[in-house]
């Protein structure tokens, strides 16, 4: 059994969004509003380096991080710079918030805790490969994976290891953590569950080629993309398949799930939608370039980052809105009540409204 | 301190490389292209000229192998490419041993690059499947994963491609640039220099991985039709793989990837330490290069080419897909009609009889007059194996 009761910070608010597709449930964004087209950049701004990551957000301050190694705090009305941290190298890890951390992972094969408001550092962790996967926390559990081919469990408070365990291959896959439970895809091909108490192989599932989609939890069920072409709906406890749904190429898409449905893109540049108990394909669209970021559900809305920002409607697929603003392809939006944050593989920053 | 020297030499534009070309090529109208200018090439004077150099240990020999089951469903089969690949190099090399075969070329001591071509990532590109083959087949030899380095000029289109998740543990990927203008990762002092539309930067820089980063590179391109240079594969896929700043040799609808393309593969170290060319023709576009997506044009051959010559590879590989073009009804390669000509690249990429630019394939007959292999088809070794299909 999957306990998977509140996967939210207390601390946060309904407008944070600390970590990638919102927050740990990865459920993607926040449900119940209805779709608004954005009419205008509210502002723009412009962070050091290119962007390959998802902007997170907190109270008033958006943080971003780069290629050139900075993670930069905006504030959220105004777009400017409040401050900037200087990692070790470049970032491709998408910032994950718990209390008053930032954290991510970087090409030094750190990962780093960065004080939420004074952009100091509080401790960094150290393993043997790029940390481009985004740290996942739970229960003051930092969990992460790193192209060494180790899951590590860390103290959040110290950054002192709990435990780690090798896996079969790089790890890109950012883990998908429960009380009992942590999940990730690895570039072996397998789908791994371990002992979050303990890092322990609970079960192992074998796909087709290397896995850099993050997995998500639904009750019973993981559900990942794989680089054979796949999309996989796996039984949580014991890594069985209980349906898989064949795209035209490899998936590195993150899903978002949002009632009875699960959303994820391919590299054909097509978004599907899939019935969650069945598989059994709802819609899909073709967006056009290659899919590899993941998509965001807000209310009765699909966001998807490909070349430009789609909106689409999650009942039929069908296109709403698009705009060439974005062209990050790995960056997802941040979407709100006040507007959308997105940010471009060139580096710049929107705030839409 | 950089304690390098370098030395600048000149090299003929187009006009004189490809003068016996003239009535060998079908429908060469050469008065449509203007003359290229004279390309300056700044190399290190004090590299140490290989005898694994371009053309190689064995000039004008190139091994194709088949499998029909190379390439199933558009998924790679690498137990099915391992076996390609050991036969293919243990008859490029006469060694019986696989291993013997690749220490011809790979020394433990090396630093391997593996220079891929992901630019048509996601639908054509290097396979992770064979680049899984090369790197078991160099640590083989003795070299450890951290001195294999898996690279391209463009990191956003190997992450496209998830070569990161892809390649063993321990090997580097790098990408040279995070994105089209940044130029932190190229040697100042190694540059091509000519001005061909009065563009305001008439350099390009060598890739420091290739000027000081590794000591060999085994090239991997893919099977693809070019809407410049009429197809791109060894000689392409290293010399615009390797320089930036090379899309001003294209202004519509001319193209001075002849000789550009040849003069780049000409310069030290990049034509030292190029010693192994392995063509993945798993899928072979033969049209809409080198960035389609489009599977209408994307045929799944299940072909791989091996050798050490870069100009005679690519010389089979034009045949080839000049091959297929006829047989699917599209234009040639060669063609000089200017109402082919369209500047609309949705047109190009849905429309096999039309093209973005005159083609430039005399780019590889070009390379070949620089020393870099044989073009002439009757003095080529051409060896093919078939396994199955």
């Amino acid at each position: 059994m999957v306990k998977d009761s509140s996967n939210r910070d207390s601390t946060l608010s309904e407008k944070d969004w600390p970590a990638l597709l919102r927050d740990s449930s990865r459920t993607g964004g926040q449900n119940s509003q209805a779709f608004k087209k954005p009419v205008g950049a509210r502002w723009q701004a412009k962070v050091d380096g290119n962007v390959r990551t998802a902007p997170i957000l907190r109270d008033c301050f958006l943080y971003v991080t780069s290629l050139s190694g900075y993670l930069h705090a905006i504030d959220v009305a105004t777009g400017r710079l409040r401050w900037k941290y200087k990692a070790g190298a470049a970032i491709h890890s998408t910032p994950s918030l718990s209390n008053k951390r930032v954290l991510f992972g970087c090409g030094d094969g750190k990962v780093y805790a960065v004080d939420s408001e004074a952009g100091t550092k509080l401790w960094n962790f150290t393993t043997a490969g790029e940390v481009w996967a985004s740290p996942v926390v739970r229960s003051d559990i930092v969990y992460l994976g790193s192209a060494d081919g180790i899951t590590y469990a860390v103290n959040i408070e110290t950054g002192a290891l709990k435990w780690k365990q090798p896996l079969g291959g790089r790890i890109y896959s950012t883990a998908y953590a429960t009380e009992q439970y942590v999940f990730t895809g690895c570039g072996d091909g397998y789908v791994y569950s371990l002992n979050a108490k303990t890092g322990k192989i609970l079960w192992k599932t074998g796909t087709g080629n290397g896995i850099d989609s993050s997995p998500a939890v639904v009750g019973e069920t993981v559900l990942v993309g794989s680089n054979d072409f796949f999309f996989y709906a796996l039984n949580a406890g014991d890594g069985s398949i209980q349906w898989r749904y064949e795209a035209g190429l490899g998936i590195s898409s993150a899903p978002a799930v949002s009632g009875n449905l699960v959303f994820f893109g391919s590299k054909d540049g097509i978004l599907q939608a899939l019935d969650l108990q069945t598989g059994r394909l709802a819609w899909k669209t073709r967006i056009g370039q290659a899919i590899t970021a993941p998509p965001v559900v807000s209310g009765s809305t699909i966001w998807i980052q490909s070349g430009i920002i789609h909106a689409l409607n999650t009942t039929d697929g069908k296109i709403l809105w698009r705009a060439g603003l974005g062209d990050g392809v790995q960056s997802a939006p941040v979407v709100t009540e006040d507007g959308v944050y997105l940010a471009s593989m060139q580096g710049d920053i929107y705030a839409l409204a | 301190m950089d304690r390098r020297s370098f030395v600048k030499r000149s090299c003929l534009g187009s006009a004189a490389l490809f003068l016996d070309h003239f009535g060998t090529s079908p429908s060469y109208s050469e008065d449509l292209i203007p003359q290229a200018p004279p390309i300056h090439v700044n190399e290190p004077q004090s590299t140490s000229i290989s005898p694994l150099r371009m053309p190689g240990l064995y000039p004008g020999r190139v091994i194709e192998i088949a499998d029909e089951r190379s390439i199933v469903a558009n998924r790679v089969s690498q137990p099915t490419i391992r076996q390609m690949l050991d036969q293919a190099m243990r008859e490029l090399t006469g060694e019986k041993a696989v291993r013997e075969s690749w220490a011809k070329f790979i020394q433990p001591r090396d630093i391997v690059g593996i220079k891929i071509n992901p630019s048509g990532a996601p639908a054509c590109c290097s396979s992770p499947e064979i680049v899984r083959e090369i790197v078991a087949a160099v640590q083989s030899v003795g070299v450890p994963a951290r001195n294999i380095v898996v690279y391209d000029r463009y990191a956003y289109e190997m992450d496209i491609g998830s070569y990161q998740v892809l390649v063993p543990s321990g090997v580097r990927v790098v990408g040279v640039q995070q994105d089209k203008l940044d130029a932190s990762g190229y040697d100042p002092n190694i540059y091509c220099e000519a001005n061909f539309f009065g563009e305001w930067e008439t350099r390009s820089y060598m890739a420091g991985i290739v000027a000081t980063g590794v000591t060999k590179i085994i090239n991997v391109p893919t099977m693809k039709d070019h809407s410049a240079s009429g197809v791109t594969g060894c000689l392409k896929n290293l010399g615009y793989g390797t320089f930036n700043n090379v899309h001003r040799s294209h202004r519509t609808p001319f193209s001075f990837t002849d000789p550009l393309i040849g003069v780049m593969c000409s310069v030290e170290p990049l034509r030292s330490k190029a010693v192994l060319h392995i063509m993945d023709g798993t899928r072979m576009v033969w049209h809409g290069g080198p960035l389609t997506q489009n599977q209408d044009f994307i045929h799944q051959a299940g072909v791989m080419l091996v050798g050490t010559d870069p100009v005679a590879m690519d010389t089979i590989e034009l045949e080839k897909i000049e091959a297929k073009r006829s047989a699917e009804g599209a234009l040639s390669v060669w063609s000089r009609d200017p109402n082919s000509l369209t500047q609309d690249g949705m047109e190009f990429y849905q429309d096999a009889a039309k093209n973005l630019f005159y083609r430039q394939p005399h780019h590889i007959a070009a390379a070949g007059k620089l020393g870099l292999g044989i073009s002439d088809l009757k003095q080529i070794d051409h060896r093919l194996l078939r396994i199955r299909g």
